[in-house]
Order: structure tokens, then C-alpha cells, then sequence
């Protein structure tokens, strides 16, 4: 698997709209390459695509796991709680109100900040909704989140309402894009993730423990309150890094898990490990779809390629699951 | 905090006015809960649906917090123990469980280790021998690398109770923990019961009386919200009492291997015949006192 | 495009085919008029049938004097309720959006006669002149319009040197990167103009990919501001852009949304505007105007 990632990671910048021969992507990576919009391509351009499609991708692939195992929900993915909803009301309210392009910090627009901080906005009123009564039960939180996504969507939709003309960006926005992104928006995300992969991964044995419910988890000795917080921020912090830069991609989260599942077990640490490295993979892979599949260099986005894959695929291990059980 | 100096005489669990419910407000299931079980002891919780044996495993274990009253584990207050503290004091069998994702049969064994283990390392030689003693002893060494979601109702409990064995607590709680195993396997996990230490205690809520009466030395009888009997066994094997406990008729006789008192319920004895237009039927030592009858 | 003159009728006939290709009839010349594109506003007033406007939308404010008309929503959700109690004789409604279509539907069924046009280029933007003077009974009003536009275009036709032009990019909007493809009237304009829209997919708007961009190599980089694209982006300072023939020749302009990508009598404004942009040197008079939009 991290050998199949290193080769996928290696290949993927090879194809592109900009025609640039084998030798020369080869002469670009060992630094001989002359051309200056070659290496621009290359190293600006592909590059930075291709790992900020691994890190997004990989980030809602292991999110996805955490969602599913402490909502004990197969059908749960990282936007469930309304993480994406957060993001997109952050990004609209920029977009409506014009800054969008506007401030530049670290050399990035307001954009991918103003998602950013809807989008930890969003997953913080969850959790503290989630939490009335002292404890992080799962019901009140998948409330909580639902509260939250319907009453940002109708944000959103009143902001599409009262200006018509940020429709289109907002609609785009939504959408999910790797477009125009760069090693800025690389930098941006890499704390989120490190940080939140940390914490997802430290604490991916007590997910075995909490998809078995509350009180057994307890009885076995899990401080399930404490736990859970961790796992949420930690896959909350992904997701939200990954939808600041990108949009609402669908999905990863919810397939990738389920096509591990089905290969290696239900396990969460191996679980989230390996369905890390398939959904970067993915990403990977579909990113480069979006940029070839069509003529002329117009660009799909990438949420589009990622539901037409798994659209399909979903609703086979639907049927698969169901002929298993009877 | 109240403990108890004598380390000998100590009881494992210990409750005082203890009154349950699921949220500070709402209706108490069991109220003035006053016992102790000390090492040594195997209790048959009994008492009929709804009475409230599942809230009491969960309030012993700390998952239930009390609305009143206090409770102790070896010594120490249960308010005041971390979730691992308790765990490797007690340990559980659930009644039912959700198989969601199928984790394999070893995996969910090795769970009853996570109390023992530090929070950077991961199980060493000692758990993992727990763990095969505990699937050998229940016959799941075979299964250990299937889903449990594969398996039928009484292969899974067989699992659970390789997880709490697996746990090593001195008190075990099981909740109608071998209600889906067949006859033989039922005795057959009995059995390890009694093999356990003089160290440890069980408290296990069961239906079928009789088995308490064939494992128990003590039973703890909840009825109406509060203890209705808790004492030895052979007193509850009274025809009078138990038809009383249980509102139906029931008859007794020793069990012809070794001679531990059985309850029999007799068909018919309560229910009115539906083609008997509305008499009852009619039963061999009619009337009997203290039974509710028809109408 | 066409008229539909099929019968043999008196002159005043006034009898149209929209651009839905349907047949749109009225009795008597459109006297209460509501266009719900903001184009059709100035076409009626140059027109001099200005006065039969009774409503505008949300947007609109040009020309100044439809300021004081009621509004009555958007282009893309206009409020059916207002626009019956106003009891207009004549609605008309710019397409391409499937939204705009479903408006005109709303108003259909309420009987109120809808007319849909459609416009990729000045011959379209020509027709729609022509049948607008038709449905107005201003026909020669309309003609004198049309003339006076190609005029101008000719006019910069006519100095414009015999050589193949510059490419030119035109970004609608920056971030996810959407520009003008051949079916915008952008790409009109720019041939008018003496240049080439350097991106040939045959779509109004395309999600470019930069590589392509790259690849596209322009001489000349437009980006339009306006509700649309409200900060565009200073594509001078991106690192990834500094190949760009434009950007290595300085020349990245910023041009007025409305007057480019709004298909409209201001369009001709576009054309003399990026004539003067595109060959400095050739039309001094212009260029002094053009670097004021900047």
C-alpha cells in the first residue's frame, strides 16, 4: 500500500494540459530542467496539487472513520456534523460580502480563512450543543449537528437569495475544488492535519471501545467523555482544514472506510491507517481526472469525480452488505 | 468515606442507600439499595422483567450515576474512581450486543485488557496469554480470527464472557449472561464460574432460577423498586414463596443428581382457559393462598 | 434570428420569433413594458421608447431615469406578483440559464406575454434590436440603432491592421479559475476588437485549469471587475504566472464587467475600449479613455 502510494504520488505528475515530454518531468524533478514555465508546472503547479489531493484526501478518509466508529453510524461520514456546512457558510458570508479576494494573510486570500474559521465554528457549537447534560452522547450530537447544518443552509441560501450574483461563485465553491490551489493552502492545512491526524490516531484503539456503546466502553475502562472530545477535535480539525482549501469534497469519507472494512476488518487503528493512504490515494487519482478528462483544459470539480466513483460503489456494498446478512 | 478496616472481612462491593435512575429527575427504579457481596460469593440477581437488574449492573459499575445514596469498590468511592479504576475492579457481561462493525472474536477479547494497559504501550506477554486462557476456556479459540458479527447469539456471549474473564476482576457482573447458549454450554460456562478464585465474586442476573439454585450461594431478589429477598437459597425454595414472588403457581423437587431444591411452574395454574368460558381450570390443590386470582 | 413574415399582412403587424423559437403576437404596440435584463433598458431608451418601461429590476440603474420605476426582484427570480399587479403587455427576459426560462413559464401562466432572447454575438444582439423596434412599432428607430452600432464597429474595423491579432484571456472570475469561452459575446468583442480569444471550447463559461492557461500563453490578460468577480486577481504578483507572455509584456488590464460580459448596447463601448487596449498606437484618442477604466 505505501508502496503503491509512492508510485501513484510519483505518476501523477505526469499528466497534465500543459504538454511537457517524459524526460523533461524527470530532468524538472532532478533540478536540470531549463524551461521556466516547465518547472513552474511541475514543481508550482502539480506538485502542490498532488499533495494537497493526498493530505485532503487521506485527512477525510481517517475523519470518516472516526465519525463512523463514534457515531456508531456505517452511513456517517466527516461532514455530518456539519463541519461542511460550516465551511460553506464561512465562505459565502465571504464571498457575499466581498472579501473574498480581499486581506492576505500568509500570502492567502480570505477565502480558505473565512471556511476555516466557519468550519471550526461549526464543529465547536456541535460539541457544545452535544454537551448540554455533561456528557458527549452520540444521539445529541448527530441533533446537534443536524441543527446546525439545516440553520447554516439556510444562511446560505439566504446570502445566494440577497445577492444574486455570488450564486455562481458560491455554488462553484461548494462544489469542491482543487483548482488554482498552491503550496499556500499546503502550508495553511498541514498544522490542522498533523495535529488532528495525531490525535485520531492516538485515540483509534478506544474507537473499537466506543462503537460497542457507551457502557460497555465504560465498563471496559475508557473515559469515554474525554475521548471523545479528543477524536472529534482531532477529526473535526481535518475535515475543517480540508474544506477551508477545498471545498466540500463527498464521499472519501464515507466509501474509503467501507472499502477497507471490507478488506482488512473492522480493527479501527489498521482501519484508519489504511483508509488513509486509499483515500489520499483517491483523491490523488480523481484530481488527476478532473484536470485531464476534459478536452481543451477545462477543469471538473473534483467532488464531482469523487461522487460519480463512489456513488456507484456505495450502493454496491449497500447490496453486498444486505445478501451478506440474509 | 467509609471502608472497612479488616482486609480479610472487606466486601468488594458495598451500597448504602443507594436509589436509582436514568436522569436526576425522572422515576426511581430502585430505591434504598443496602448490601454488600464479598469475595467468595456467587448471587443470582433474580426478579421479573423491568425490575431493574440491568440499571443496578450498570450502577455498580459506574456507568449509571445514583440520584441518591453511595456505593464502594474494594474500598473506594465509586463516584470518586476513573472509569480504568473500575475496570479493573469489575468486570461486565452485558446482556446483548450490537455487532456493528465486526470486529474479530480476539479483538473484542483483548478489549478486557485495555484497563491494564498503559496508555502508550500496547498489550505485552502477560495479556496475551489472558486472552488465549480466556478464549480456550470458553471453546473460542477457533473463532478467534471471525467477525463477531458472524456469530450466533450464544457464540457471542460465550465472547463476552472471554472478555471479562480475560478483564481478571475480582468481581464479575454478568446480566442474563448465557440466555442464548444451548444447555450444555450454559453449565459448561457456569462451571468456570466456580472455578474462579476465593479472591473474586460474581453477581449474575439470570430468569432461570433454577441454575441459581444449582450455582448460587446467595440470591439478591429485586421486586417493586427494592430488595425483596436478598439471603441463601434454600429458603426461597419455598412452593408458598416463590408462587408468591412470582405470581404463578410453582411446585418444588430436589434435583435427582444433587439434591439442590428445583422450581417447576405449572401450566395453566393462573391464566383463565379461553374455552373453559371464563372458569378457570381447575388445579389440584385449589385454592391456594397469597396467589392473586382471576379477576 | 429571424422574422416571421410567412403571411401576408398589413405592415404593422407586430409579430416576432423569440429565441425559444416561439411565436410571440401582440395587438397593439407594447405600451407597458418590464424587461427583466438590464440591457433591454438602455436598447428601449436609445430607442426613444424609454417611457414605456414601467418596472426595473433590483439591479438596474442604468440609464439614471429607471431609478424612480418600481422594482420587481431579480433577473434570475423575478417576483411573478409584482410584475401582474404592474400588468405589463410585454415582459422581456434575457436566456441562456435554465432559471431565467423557468420565470418566463411562471409568467406565461399567468398570460402575460414573454418574450425570451439569447445573445452570443453582436449579429444576435442586432436581431434582438430589430425585433424589440418591431414589438415597439419603432422599427425605424431601431434600424437607425443598428446602424449607428455597426458604424462604430466598422470604424475600428477599418483601422485595424491586416495580421493576425494578439491572444487575449479574459478571466470572469479568479479563484476557481472561469473564463470566457467562444459561445460568450467576450469572444465577440475581442475579434471586433483585433485580437483572439485564446480559448476555443465552445461553452459561454469554462473552468480553465491554469496549466492550460500556461499552455494558452496570452499576450494579453483581461480580468473583468464586477459582481461577478469583485476582487479580481493581480495575477502580476503570482509567482506561477510569471511565464505568461502578458504578464512578461505588462499587459494585464482590468476592464468593467458590464460593459463586456453583459451582452448590451455598451458592448460596442467594449470593442473601442480594447481596440485602444489591444493597439495602442492606432487609436491615441481611445487609449487615453481606456487606461482611465484601469
Amino acid at each position: 500500500m505505501l508502496g503503491l502510494t509512492g508510485i501513484s504520488l510519483a505518476a501523477a505528475i505526469f499528466p497534465g494540459a500543459y504538454p511537457i515530454p517524459f524526460d523533461a518531468v524527470l530532468a524538472t524533478l532532478s533540478g536540470q530542467e531549463t524551461d521556466a514555465t516547465r518547472k513552474i508546472v511541475i514543481l508550482d503547479i502539480r506538485l502542490s496539487r498532488i499533495c494537497l489531493s493526498w493530505l485532503i484526501g487521506s485527512g477525510l478518509a481517517a475523519s470518516g472513520v472516526v465519525f463512523q466508529g463514534l457515531l456508531r453510524n456505517p452511513l456517517a461520514d466527516p461532514f455530518t456534523l456539519g463541519v461542511s456546512s460550516g465551511g460553506a457558510f464561512g465562505a459565502s458570508l465571504a464571498i457575499t460580502l466581498g472579501l473574498a479576494g480581499a486581506g492576505s494573510v500568509f500570502g492567502l486570500r480570505a477565502l480558505p480563512m473565512a471556511a476555516l474559521a466557519g468550519a471550526l465554528a461549526a464543529l465547536a457549537a456541535v460539541v457544545a450543543l452535544g454537551r448540554i447534560g455533561g456528557q458527549l452522547r452520540r444521539e445529541t450530537l448527530v441533533l446537534a449537528g443536524i441543527v446546525i447544518s439545516t440553520f447554516l443552509s439556510a444562511c446560505i441560501s439566504l446570502f445566494k437569495a440577497l445577492n444574486e450574483e455570488s450564486v455562481s461563485a458560491i455554488v462553484f465553491w461548494i462544489m469542491g475544488s482543487l483548482q488554482g490551489r498552491s503550496w499556500d493552502h499546503v502550508l495553511l492545512i498541514l498544522p490542522y492535519y498533523l495535529l488532528g491526524c495525531s490525535l485520531m490516531l492516538a485515540f483509534s484503539r478506544e474507537l473499537d471501545f466506543l462503537s460497542l456503546g457507551e457502557s460497555q466502553a465504560r465498563q471496559l475502562g475508557v473515559a469515554t467523555t474525554q475521548v471523545r472530545l479528543a477524536l472529534l477535535g482531532g477529526a473535526g480539525l481535518v475535515t475543517a482544514a480540508g474544506v477551508a482549501v477545498a471545498g466540500v469534497i463527498g464521499f472519501v469519507g464515507l466509501v474509503v472506510p467501507h472499502m477497507v472494512r471490507l478488506l482488512l476488518g473492522a480493527e479501527h487503528r489498521p482501519l484508519m491507517i489504511y483508509s488513509a493512504l486509499l483515500g489520499g490515494l483517491l483523491l490523488v487519482w480523481s484530481d488527476v481526472a478532473a484536470r485531464v478528462i476534459l478536452p481543451g483544459g477545462a477543469e471538473l470539480p473534483v467532488g464531482v469525480i469523487t461522487a460519480l466513483l463512489g456513488g456507484p460503489f456505495f450502493c454496491f456494498l449497500l447490496r453486498r452488505q444486505r445478501a451478506g446478512h440474509s | 468515606m467509609k471502608s472497612v478496616s479488616q482486609a480479610h472481612d472487606a466486601p468488594l462491593f458495598y451500597c448504602q442507600g443507594l436509589e436509582l435512575g436514568y436522569a436526576k429527575q425522572s422515576e426511581t427504579i430502585l430505591t434504598g439499595l443496602d448490601f454488600s457481596i464479598h469475595a467468595g460469593e456467587i448471587v443470582a440477581l433474580l426478579g421479573p422483567n423491568g425490575a431493574g437488574k440491568s440499571t443496578l449492573i450498570k450502577a455498580m459499575s459506574g456507568v449509571v450515576a445514583p440520584q441518591a445514596g453511595q456505593a464502594w469498590l474494594q474500598g473506594s468511592s465509586l463516584s470518586d474512581l476513573r472509569p480504568r479504576e473500575v475496570a479493573r475492579c469489575c468486570a461486565v457481561v452485558p446482556q446483548q450486543m450490537e455487532a456493528l462493525f465486526g470486529l474479530r472474536v480476539r479483538t473484542l477479547v483483548s478489549m478486557g485488557r485495555y484497563s491494564r494497559l498503559s496508555f502508550w504501550s500496547g498489550p505485552g506477554s502477560e495479556d496475551r496469554q489472558a486472552v488465549d486462557a480466556a478464549l480456550e476456556a470458553t471453546g473460542m479459540t477457533s473463532y478467534q480470527e471471525r467477525p463477531v458479527n458472524r456469530l450466533s447469539g450464544g457464540e457471542l456471549q460465550r465472547v463476552l464472557l472471554a472478555r471479562a474473564l480475560a478483564q481478571q476482576a475480582p468481581l464479575l457482573l454478568l446480566d442474563e449472561p448465557f440466555s442464548a447458549m444451548d444447555m450444555a454450554w450454559r453449565v459448561r460456562c457456569f462451571d468456570l464460574l466456580l472455578e474462579r478464585p476465593h479472591s473474586s465474586a460474581v453477581l449474575v442476573a439470570l430468569h432461570d432460577i433454577n441454575l441459581a439454585a444449582l450455582y448460587c450461594n446467595r440470591i439478591l431478589f429485586l421486586k417493586e423498586r427494592v430488595i425483596a429477598y436478598d439471603g441463601p437459597v434454600e429458603p426461597v425454595f419455598s412452593e408458598k414463596l416463590l408462587s408468591d414472588l412470582y405470581e404463578t403457581k410453582i411446585k418444588i423437587a430436589p434435583h435427582p443428581e444433587t439434591g439442590r431444591p428445583q422450581a417447576f411452574p405449572v401450566p395453566g395454574a393462573r391464566c383463565v382457559h379461553p374455552f373453559a368460558g371464563g372458569r378457570r381450570v381447575p388445579t389440584p390443590d385449589e385454592p391456594m393462598p397469597g396467589t392473586r386470582t382471576g379477576h | 434570428m429571424c422574422l416571421l413574415r410567412t403571411n401576408p399582412c398589413p405592415a404593422q403587424e407586430l409579430v416576432i420569433k423569440d429565441d425559444l423559437e416561439r411565436q410571440i403576437q401582440l395587438k397593439t404596440p407594447a405600451q407597458r413594458i418590464v424587461a427583466l435584463y438590464g440591457a433591454f433598458n438602455e436598447i428601449l431608451f436609445a430607442m426613444g421608447v424609454g417611457d414605456r418601461l414601467v418596472a426595473r429590476t433590483q439591479a438596474d440603474a442604468i440609464p439614471p431615469e429607471i431609478t424612480g420605476l418600481p422594482s420587481i426582484g431579480t433577473h434570475m427570480r423575478p417576483n411573478v406578483e409584482r410584475i401582474v399587479g404592474l400588468g405589463p403587455d410585454l415582459v422581456l427576459q434575457m436566456g441562456g440559464r435554465k432559471a431565467a426560462r423557468q420565470s418566463v413559464d411562471n409568467l406565461e401562466r399567468f398570460g402575460i406575454t414573454t418574450a425570451m432572447f439569447h445573445v452570443e454575438t453582436f449579429e444576435d444582439l442586432f436581431s434582438v434590436i430589430h425585433r424589440l423596434g418591431i414589438l415597439t412599432n419603432a422599427p425605424g428607430k431601431a434600424q437607425d440603432m443598428i446602424h449607428q452600432m455597426r458604424e462604430r464597429l466598422n470604424a475600428v474595423r477599418a483601422r485595424l491592421p491586416h495580421r493576425p491579432g494578439p491572444l487575449v484571456f479574459f478571466e470572469v472570475r479568479s479563484g476557481n479559475l472561469l473564463t470566457a469561452g467562444q459561445a460568450s459575446i467576450v469572444t465577440d468583442i475581442i475579434s471586433h476588437a483585433g485580437g483572439k480569444n485564446c480559448v476555443e471550447l465552445n461553452d459561454r463559461l469554462v473552468r480553465l485549469s491554469e496549466e492550460e492557461l500556461l499552455r494558452l500563453a496570452p499576450d494579453v490578460y483581461l480580468s473583468q471587475r464586477g459582481p461577478m468577480n469583485p476582487a479580481p486577481q493581480d495575477i502580476i504578483r503570482v509567482s506561477r504566472f510569471a511565464t505568461l507572455p502578458a504578464v512578461q509584456n505588462g499587459s494585464v488590464h482590468i476592464v468593467d464587467e458590464q460593459m463586456f460580459s453583459r451582452p448590451g448596447p455598451r458592448n460596442v463601448d467594449a470593442v473601442e475600449q480594447l481596440a485602444a487596449i489591444l493597439y495602442p498606437e492606432l487609436f491615441p484618442e481611445l487609449a487615453a479613455t481606456a487606461a482611465d477604466t484601469e
